[in-house]
């Protein structure tokens, strides 16, 4: 990797190492790999939100230009939000894409994607179905979004009824993360999540 | 006479901070030690050489010392400051140029990024013109030259002290900068020291590969090596006296006649010890036929045991099925889950050439407080010399464990025109005949049918 990059990613490592969201336990960065072009990040669910208790692990891929491009990052741990796909974990932010500086750091990157998780962005969505839900049935994207916070980031809520309608599901042999985006894309109403799994 | 004080300082300074690493870690050890050898002139080295004389730090660590130099925080960033700091590569600025929206960059730093993107400050998105809005800064390229930094190798014993941008570019020909090592980047197996000369790369998982696959090879090595061991450690003399002493006497005798010696260590090609071999070989040969003679014992006793659990042939059941359902508060909840989930019995036969039939449980989904009991006939090796369709009575009882009278029993005649009694088409009739709502769930319950959460329904078919 050019020298540059290697450089600054092992300058900004030690800058989030000493930063005071470290201490707070609101941001952590780790090395993937030796020669610093894979990094993992994880970012605590910003308070009051439904994402609220939950640690999102995010895969960041440094670039041979950065700084000079912006770093590809995706989110590995699975979230209910309307900028991010609740398949792939891509991510939808312009500092991501053509609002990328120089001057940013992978520190301000992880704070502005912990700032997304607090303000989303409906319309200019990466997940539609997600962006629907927010706009259209708020109280069902909350409770979805808290459901999967806890499913798979370690959240604090639990909802039986949610959890009782995977199982009922994965009775009829479907995978439960299947089983799970398929009845949150249909507001939890198992009857149409059965219909569109098995039509 | 400035200089040389200046210089006693930073020697001071230097002291102190190899105390203070000494009692860190164990790699910070091993830097300061290699220090030892090379400035013999300085305090530091009469002061260690009072307590122990240096050690050599052993290779691996030498090693991660030199990994975990990518970490270290020398002393150059301590100072770095933030009004002299590059937004874009975060060091030091090196030709600085302030923009018209008064920000400064290495002058490097922001061609490459006006190059690359549109025309933006990357601190405040700012449009900039390379030609009209960017300028020389002359006056903080000063301000930096006339800071003073050590190299970051003073440690190593670099007087060098000079700006931090020509310390930047004094770095790679620093005369005391650490040599780069290229044995870093490989991994010896662990048992090289026998001669096996594997070397694998440690990104990838080569090594652990070699040590799972190669584990004859290393056998073979360690006997080489115990074969050599053994050889050079062989004294002849030692061998002489112990014959000596196994001819006059046994061994045990040979401790105390020797002249006040302790009895030799065992060696190879040795009287004494081949006896040893051999008795110890012979004992072998006899635990080893021992332990073959238990494992076909064990084999057999399993066999016996595999037969002794066969289940009885349904044919010999003489049409009754005595269903023993266990764990009935799990099947019932799964039953109720979901409308298709149904559970079957045994089989049974009416005669051992006879009729050939099952019963079944399920739950309607509109009813789920009763459970339907339904009795199916199955195909059959009998099914084409047998009268069809099957005619007989068929008692259905459902047993209470306690108390016999209150067993619930039930009786169904078979008529030709029902389809479940005909001639099945498939391994198990798609068509049954029972009773939808055979009994209510929690009248089972309430009622002591069931014991320890097991339910026993018995069924008798027989012809008439």
């Amino acid at each position: 990797m050019a020298n540059m990059a290697v450089s600054r990613i092992k300058r900004e490592f030690k800058e989030v190492l000493r930063s005071e969201e470290i201490v707070q336990c609101s941001i952590k960065i780790d090395l993937v790999n030796d020669s610093w072009t894979e990094l993992r990040g994880e970012i605590a669910g910003p308070p009051d939100t439904p994402y609220e208790g939950g640690k999102f692990i995010l895969e960041i891929k440094v670039p041979e230009t950065y700084p000079f491009n912006p770093p590809k990052v995706r989110f590995i741990t699975r979230i209910w939000h309307p900028n991010i796909s609740s398949v792939t974990g891509a991510i939808c932010l312009d500092i991501l894409k053509d609002n990328w500086a120089a001057a940013m750091t992978l520190r301000t990157v992880l704070l502005s994607l912990q700032a997304l998780l607090a303000a989303a962005e409906p319309d200019d969505p990466q997940d539609a179905v997600v962006a629907y839900q927010f706009k259209d049935k708020y109280d069902l994207f909350l409770l979805t979004a808290k459901h999967w916070t806890n499913a798979y980031a370690g959240g604090p809520h639990t909802f039986p009824d949610c959890d009782s309608k995977i199982q009922r599901l994965r009775d009829m042999g479907v995978d439960e993360h299947d089983a799970r985006g398929v009845l949150s894309k249909e507001n939890w109403n198992l009857e149409k999540a059965t219909e569109c799994l098995f039509s | 006479m400035q200089r040389p004080q200046a210089e006693h300082k930073q020697l001071k300074h230097h002291h102190s901070e190899q105390n203070e690493h000494n009692s860190n870690n164990g790699t910070r050890i091993a830097a300061s030690s290699s220090t030892h050898g090379l400035d013999t002139s300085t305090p530091i080295s009469a002061h260690n050489a009072g307590g122990a004389a240096p050690v050599q730090p052993p290779k691996s660590l030498a090693l991660s010392q030199n990994n975990y130099a990518a970490s270290d925080t020398s002393g150059e960033e301590e100072f770095l400051d933030s009004r002299y700091e590059c937004a874009i590569c975060i060091d030091w600025l090196n030709e600085p140029v302030l923009t018209s929206c008064g920000h400064r960059f290495c002058k490097r730093c922001l061609t490459d990024w006006l190059q690359n993107h549109n025309q933006c400050c990357p601190l405040d998105n700012k449009q900039l013109s390379a030609e009209q809005d960017i300028f020389p800064d002359n006056y903080t390229r000063r301000e930096i030259e006339q800071l003073k930094h050590k190299c970051p190798n003073s440690p190593l014993g670099c007087a060098l002290v000079a700006s931090p941008i020509e310390v930047h570019r004094h770095l790679p020909s620093c005369p005391y900068r650490r040599q780069p090592q290229p044995e870093q980047l490989e991994e010896k197996c662990p048992f090289a020291k026998i001669k096996c000369d594997f070397v694998g790369r440690p990104e990838t998982n080569q090594l652990e590969e070699h040590l799972k696959s190669d584990m004859p090879h290393h056998m073979q090595l360690m006997l080489q090596a115990f074969q050599q061991t053994a050889i050079a450690t062989w004294q002849p003399q030692k061998a002489s006296s112990s014959t000596s002493t196994s001819s006059g006497s046994t061994l045990k005798n040979g401790h105390g006649h020797g002249h006040g010696q302790l009895a030799p260590p065992p060696q190879y090609a040795n009287g004494v010890d081949e006896q040893i071999v051999e008795t110890m070989y012979q004992r072998i040969v006899v635990l080893e036929q021992r332990t073959r003679e238990q494992e076909t014992r064990i084999e057999n006793l399993n066999k016996q045991l595999r037969l002794a659990r066969q289940p009885i042939d349904p044919r010999y059941s003489n049409g009754t099925i005595v269903w023993n359902i266990g764990h009935l508060g799990s099947l019932v909840s799964r039953l109720r889950a979901n409308a298709n989930n149904q559970v079957y019995s045994h089989e049974c036969y009416t005669s051992p050439y006879g009729y050939k039939f099952c019963a079944r449980l399920n739950i309607q989904p509109r009813k789920p407080h009763v459970l339907s009991l339904h009795v199916h006939l199955m195909q059959s090796e009998n099914d084409f010399h047998l009268d069809w369709p099957f005619k007989g009575r068929i008692k259905l009882c459902m047993v209470h464990p306690t108390d016999a009278s209150q067993s619930q029993h039930d009786t169904i005649m078979t008529k030709p025109e029902i389809l479940a009694f005909h001639q099945p088409r498939e391994a198990i009739s798609t068509r049954g005949f029972g009773f939808l709502e055979y009994a209510n769930i929690s009248n089972i319950m309430h009622l002591g049918f069931v014991a320890d959460d097991r339910l026993l329904i018995k069924i008798e078919i027989n012809l008439v």
